[in-house]
């Protein structure tokens, strides 16, 4: 837990932040959000003592931070930014490595650790450990340091910004995958962004800043239905029950799906389907093929006959995207559901319109 | 740009071919010492300077670029086995052979102590004038100074402080420090040899990323580490190449270090100019432009080299 009492920061004659009372709870992920100039990024900067506050304490699991050696406490800290910072003249191993090394691990923990983490990030460790940033993507890039911060083991990650440089899309993906790991290794996560829908998906709590003061310190749910005053009105916007959705994952909110198997025969499973006649398609293993409509089927044929194919990862998402996501996915593609696969590409269940519509207007009662 | 250097051979080859060795009949008609006119050494230069000119241009590869070398070590093989015992140049230098390499070696240590000295120093000062904003304005400040300054005045300058120093403390003549020779000549050359490195490892650390930095910092380098693993190991091609830029300019400096005694192939030019001979003053001229030119590709060589695998450019 990270407590910021009283902290005021002067450049000069400069107000950055003042009056900051705060608390960052272990274990969860608190956004800082606000327009550019608002002091997020001081804020966090006094964390790890990269900026000295000029009044007021800040704890770290209540040790006063100025008790501890600068350059030690932030080797204790994970810390992302925004244009990542990979060191350009080092390779994929050597980057994550930075702060191991400099703890001075033995090389057989380094190499083990190092590993692992290429495979949290999701990324295969042949392939990427001797690589040079200069050979990555934007989106690879990204979770190398990601790893990188995660490489000693932290109990604390500043992050500032770390999907800011990447595509819409890619961005999207590194979220979810974000919140994957989030799930497995429960840091206490300081996010700084300015994109209020990445606040309002990744955030337990939410915190939104303006000129050097929080403004609102509440979980997005809260913020999102009790504005605290018209400058956060304005700054969540109109579409707040879309914006609600964010909040919710596929997983929490699909349904059992049906299918079948592509081998069998249109005429042996027609009754039994009679109430739904649209019907996913899986093969034995459960790996999602496509789908079939049995009104318009002919009974004679097998299945993987009269389906219609779906490419791999075109009209399904996975169990971690939100149902904004699906919704977004469903009304581009002019469908009333969605198939939820995991990462083997297995249907999982799916999330139709109606289920989110259920979803919102159970939201709205409460 | 392989017919410039094609050219190379043509009038070296008639030289070659009327000697005593290929035709002794018909060498005995002619002169027996051949002078080659001005218009032969300038199309020789300007072969030289094409070659590397187009070399540049066209990006070939470092193998090529060592053809020329090539070239020059079947010239003097050549010459060892006396294809061009009766030119003129030649003559002068059998007669001068020890003097020669006296001097050649004169040269080259001069060189070798002066880029060894003033890459230490320079680093050292390029990087104090990075950490340290103010102290940066007055090192750029001195080196710029320096660089304005002719050579030639530079070196008299100090003549009078040294030879004030040595009078007052006898036991630095024993070092073989004097108002004249080496040491003036070196303290001049490395002063000179500064400002390129100096201003070459600002730049360097100066085009580390700004995010690079702060990643350093935020994961817990101090300013040494940092320095040392992250800046340094980035900036180094670009402190090489200012290294390269002091070398040759050096070898080029040295030349004028003679009138005050520090030796060096300089020495063959000024007596040739004073007695008229130009193949004195070629004598001198052609190992000077060789050394440039081998200072230049061999640290050329090191550049690429000590550049990190993650900063070298794909290659196509």
């Amino acid at each position: 837990m990270i407590q910021l009492r009283e902290i005021e920061k002067y450049y000069g004659e400069l107000k950055a932040v003042s009056n900051l009372n705060v608390t960052f709870p272990k274990g969860q992920i608190s956004v800082i959000i606000g327009p550019s100039g608002c002091g997020k990024t001081t804020t966090l900067k006094m964390i790890n003592l990269m900026v000295k506050p000029t009044h007021g304490k800040i704890t770290i699991d209540s040790k006063d931070i100025n008790k501890f050696h600068p350059e030690k406490l932030r080797r204790s800290i994970g810390y992302v930014i925004q244009n990542i910072g990979l060191f350009p003249h080092m390779s994929v191993s050597n980057n994550i490595s930075v702060v191991p090394r400099l703890l001075k691990w033995s090389k057989h923990k380094i190499r083990e650790r190092t590993n692992e983490l290429l495979e949290l990030v999701g990324l295969d460790s042949k392939i990427y450990l001797e690589k040079y940033p200069n050979q990555l993507s934007g989106g690879e890039a990204q979770r190398i340091g990601v790893a990188r911060a995660l490489a000693a083991d932290p109990s604390i990650l500043l992050m500032d910004e770390p999907f800011g440089a990447v595509d819409p899309l890619t961005r999207e993906i590194l979220q979810t995958e974000f919140l994957e790991i989030q799930n497995r290794v429960k840091k206490t996560i300081v996010f700084i962004t300015h994109d209020l829908d990445e606040a309002i998906k990744l955030a337990d709590k939410l915190i939104i800043m303006k000129d050097g003061k929080i403004i609102q310190d509440d979980s997005p749910d809260r913020i999102l239905t009790e504005p605290k005053n018209q400058f956060i009105r304005d700054f969540i916007g109109t579409d707040r029950a879309l914006k609600r959705l964010l909040r919710l994952t596929s997983r929490d909110h699909m349904h059992d799906a049906h299918h079948v198997d592509e081998n069998e025969r249109v005429d042996e499973i027609v009754s039994k389907f009679a109430e739904h006649p649209f019907l996913w398609v899986t093969d034995s293993r459960g790996v999602l093929k496509g789908w079939i409509n049995l009104r318009k089927a002919d009974h004679k044929k097998s299945v993987s006959d009269e389906m219609t194919l779906i490419q791999p990862n075109t009209l399904s998402i996975s169990p971690m995207n939100t149902l904004r996501d699906a919704l977004s996915k469903m009304i581009g593609e002019g469908i009333r559901s969605i198939p939820i696969v995991d990462r083997e590409h297995r249907l999982q269940g799916e999330v139709t319109l109606e289920g989110i519509q259920e979803v919102v207007n159970r939201q709205n009662q409460i | 740009m392989f017919f410039s250097t094609a050219w190379f051979f043509v009038p070296w080859s008639v030289i070659a071919l009327v000697n005593n060795h290929v035709f002794p009949a018909l060498s005995g008609e002619l002169n027996k010492i051949i002078s080659p006119g001005p218009g032969m050494w300038g199309l020789l230069s300007a072969s030289v300077i094409l070659f590397y000119a187009g070399s540049r241009e066209l990006k070939i590869s470092f193998i090529n670029t060592l053809f020329p070398f090539f070239v020059a070590a079947l010239l003097l093989m050549a010459v060892y086995w006396g294809f061009f015992d009766q030119l003129s140049l030649v003559i002068e230098f059998r007669v001068r052979q020890e003097e020669f390499f006296r001097e050649l070696t004169a040269h080259i240590r001069l060189t070798i102590i002066t880029t060894v000295t003033a890459s230490i120093l320079g680093v050292f000062f390029g990087v104090l004038a990075w950490k340290l904003k103010k102290t940066g304005s007055i090192v750029f400040f001195l080196a710029n100074s320096v660089q304005a300054i002719p050579s030639l005045a530079l070196f008299s300058i100090l003549i009078l402080p040294l030879a004030i120093l040595t009078a007052r403390f006898p036991f630095l003549r024993d070092l073989g420090i004097k108002g004249i020779g080496a040491a003036p000549a070196l303290i001049a050359l490395i002063l000179y040899a500064l400002l390129p490195i100096i201003r070459n490892t600002y730049a360097g650390l100066a085009a580390v990323n700004q995010s690079v930095r702060e990643a350093g910092i935020g994961m817990g380098m101090g300013k040494y580490r940092l320095l040392i693993s992250v800046e340094l190991p980035i900036g180094i091609p670009v402190i090489v190449r200012g290294i390269r830029t002091s070398m040759v300019q050096a070898i080029g400096t040295i030349t004028v270090a003679t009138l005050i005694n520090a030796g060096g192939l300089g020495l063959f030019i000024f007596q040739g100019m004073s007695q008229a001979a130009p193949d004195l003053v070629i004598m001198g001229v052609i190992p000077i432009v060789m050394l440039a030119i081998i200072a230049d590709k061999g640290m050329t060589l090191l550049e690429d080299l000590l550049t990190p695998r993650g900063l070298r450019r794909e290659k196509t």
